[in-house]
């Protein structure tokens, strides 16, 4: 299955891209997708400190991605 | 009513407010963008949002908050994208029957806003800018 993962902020600034797509197997976790994400981009190994959204909600590494979940990587927030 | 918007927020839009005849209280809270941080001089602030996750997280904090104080109205409206210095990037206006509840709702939710709430700043200064809440500039 393939998932799209979002990028904000100053990810995406020093990624130079809001999304990327990427290709898993089933019953893939978000560490193992983490770990992926680490060696498609970089830079991203850089980052040190994110929270991961599944559909809009906070999720633990040990969530199973599943087919159609929108993941996204959410810098430290900073809002108000 | 909870909004997230790229336009100035006007306070004098909100002021003419119908009272509910129950609220003994009624309290507006302004987040205003200061011209320092940091020991940096700012010249004006940039706000980017996942706005989908932005208003899910902001109405879980309000459905919290209306059911926790019994708060009688709540409105959040955020603002995003450039905010220049001494303008409003967040306002809330809450009413309840007493005041406490009013305060202590207003505190709940700014300080939730700033821990769950996908929404970021960045700062821009005389010489260059930054991320706020990276563990350089934190928040």
């Amino acid at each position: 299955m393939n998932v799209i993962v979002k990028f904000f902020g100053q990810h995406k600034e020093e990624l130079n891209k809001s999304e990327i797509e990427i290709e898993l197997k089933d019953s893939v976790t978000l560490d193992n997708l983490i770990q992926i994400l680490k060696n498609k981009e970089p830079k991203f190994a850089k980052f040190d400190s994110y929270a991961i959204a599944v559909n809009l909600n906070y999720e633990n590494l040990n969530y199973t991605i599943e087919d159609g979940d929108e993941i996204a990587i959410i810098p430290p927030v900073s809002g108000g | 009513m909870i909004k997230i918007t790229n336009d100035e927020i006007i306070l004098d839009d909100y002021l003419n407010l119908k009272i509910n005849p129950n609220s003994g209280s009624l309290l507006y809270f302004l987040g205003t963008t200061r011209n320092n941080n940091l020991g940096k001089k700012v010249k004006y602030l940039e706000y980017e949002t996942f706005k989908e996750m932005a208003i899910a997280k902001l109405d879980e904090i309000s459905k919290y908050a209306v059911s926790k104080w019994k708060l009688n109205q709540l409105d959040i409206i955020h603002r995003i994208g450039r905010v220049n210095i001494a303008e409003t990037s967040l306002l809330i206006i809450v009413s309840s029957p007493h005041r406490k509840e009013s305060f202590l709702a207003i505190e709940y939710i700014v300080d939730e806003l700033k821990k769950i709430v996908p929404i970021w700043k960045k700062e821009f200064y005389t010489d260059g800018s930054a991320w706020i809440g990276t563990s350089d500039n934190p928040n």
